[in-house]
């Protein structure tokens, strides 16, 4: 994590601003910051498309918590469950060790799934590889493809999920959950997600930026370049953190 | 407890560099490769050898008499199903062995393996059989037959058999059977060929390029698309004695 007050007197001082009252933090540096971290989320989603980033760049972001699916074995994530918007998922691992060890749960609503706060993930012997959708039809019937239900041969059940979709017509566009489908079914039982939550906007220099440390500086440089543009001055601001910026995301990615 | 199917599976991921949750070659395929290549390995080495190491023996087989005939199933004839996939060798020896008890008609307690014998013929040559008194199918000179997956036992038809022992050459068990921390029955001495072979497989299926899969993407090069053998035709691989 990165403390906002130390983004804010690093910008101070490249701008050689310190004490000046010209920049304030409500008008020019919470918005340059956010600016920041929501390119940075851009980025780094495309960097998970190209399975370039390990999960460790983004270790304050990770969050392991236990699902029970629904009887599609089906799980919902809702962000009044898990707190935090979930942002990309890491891992899907079924039939989780958990601790205390607990009976699934009587479902009074078993389309849905329960997320479970009060257990933690211990391990797990089994991983569900990502599918698209069309590899998840493709793959039912193939023995040698994860999530195929036809290999009844235990030793080898292999699971997958299909990435986040919206199963459920009707919903309002501000209640849609996103859920994703596990198979070999798992109907009602439970599941541990590996996941990144989104980092979130800063509001007070009170804050701290869910970034790792070393990314302070992309996040400083990314700020100056907002700055520099509402600026508009065509300075050496513009032309010198752009530079360190691309340089700094090629070395990340 | 010796090598298990799941030792060389891993050993093989590991190898390939397979290990990660995304990964194209998932462990049933690398699994089903091992018994492929396996497969044939073993029935080579059992050709090769006059020895007992993979017989495998069955002592109480329940034998059926056919009542009703259909296809493939003649009427009052015994039978039993193999209760195993079996090697196809040649003069159906993949059958080391099939005997019956008659111990009423034995002088001393002799174990049954003692007992009756049976010959191996096919449907074509028990006609022939029948003609000569010397050769004619009967409880002490039995004979069976193989079709398909059945075995039919002939000259015992007069007399109650319920069961018969028989020693079996086992193929490795198929993908949807086999177990992967249970004992795999395979010669030790052959297990480098066997990981070198399923390397092999592995390799050229990881060459294949991205561009063959629909996954959108356009930015690879045609002309990477691996062309070379990846076996000679002349590699001992290739070769049987059969």
């Amino acid at each position: 994590m990165i403390a906002v007050s130390e983004i804010v007197s690093r910008i101070n001082a490249a701008l050689d601003a310190e004490g000046s009252g010209r920049y304030t933090f409500s008008r020019d540096f919470q918005p340059a910051i956010n600016y920041a971290i929501e390119f940075y989320v851009s980025v780094f989603n495309s960097a998970f498309g190209d399975n370039k980033l390990s999960e460790e760049n983004l270790r304050e972001l990770v969050r392991t918590r236990i699902w029970q699916t629904s009887e599609d074995s089906r799980v919902f994530f809702n962000t009044d469950d898990t707190v935090e918007e979930v942002w990309s998922i890491l891992a899907v691992m079924p039939n989780p060790v958990i601790k205390p060890a607990t009976d699934p749960i009587v479902n009074p609503n078993p389309d849905e799934s329960i997320f479970v706060p009060d257990v933690v993930f211990i391990s797990s012997e089994d991983s569900a590889a990502r599918q698209t959708h069309e590899e998840w039809a493709a793959a039912q019937k193939n023995i040698f493809m994860p999530g195929n239900l036809t290999l009844e041969n235990t030793d080898f059940q292999d699971y997958a999920y299909k990435n986040f979709t919206h199963l459920k017509p009707g919903e309002a566009a501000n209640e849609i959950m996103e859920e994703i489908e596990i198979r070999p079914y798992l109907n009602e039982k439970f599941v541990a997600v590996t996941y990144l939550v989104f980092p979130t906007n800063i509001s007070q220099e009170s804050d701290t930026v869910l970034f790792p440390k070393s990314m302070k500086n992309l996040i400083i440089q990314k700020a100056l370049y907002f700055i520099s543009m509402k600026q508009g001055d065509g300075t050496n601001l513009y032309s010198i953190s752009q530079a360190e910026i691309n340089s700094l995301v090629s070395l990340m990615s | 407890m010796g090598k298990v199917l799941r030792h060389i599976v891993d050993d093989i991921a590991v190898d390939l560099r397979q290990i990660f949750d995304d990964r194209k070659v998932r462990e049933s395929q690398i699994a089903y490769w091992v018994i492929m290549v396996g497969d044939r390995l073993k029935s080579q080495h059992i050709n090769k050898r006059s020895s007992g190491a993979f017989l495998h023996t069955f002592p109480e087989v329940p034998v059926q008499k056919v009542e009703v005939p259909s296809d493939n199933l003649p009427r009052y004839r015994y039978y039993f199903d193999l209760p195993t996939c079996i090697y196809d060798f040649h003069n159906d020896q993949g059958i080391h062995y099939i005997t019956y008890s008659v111990d009423a008609e034995l002088p001393n307690e002799l174990p049954p393996i003692t007992n009756v014998k049976f010959g191996r013929t096919t449907p074509a040559r028990l006609t022939t059989l029948y003609m000569n008194p010397h050769t004619k199918p009967d409880v002490k000179n039995p004979y069976f037959y193989r079709s398909g997956e059945k075995i039919f036992l002939m000259g015992v038809e007069c007399i109650d058999i319920e069961t018969v022992e028989i020693g079996l050459f086992m193929t490795l068990p198929p993908i949807t059977e086999i177990k992967l921390d249970e004992e795999f029955d395979f010669p030790d001495e052959l297990l480098f060929v066997l990981k070198k072979q399923v390397l092999e497989m592995g390799r050229f299926a990881l060459m294949v390029p991205q561009e063959r899969v629909n996954d959108g993407d356009d930015d690879t090069n045609a002309a990477q698309v691996p062309t070379n053998k990846l076996t000679s035709v002349n590699d001992p691989i290739n070769r049987s004695d059969e």
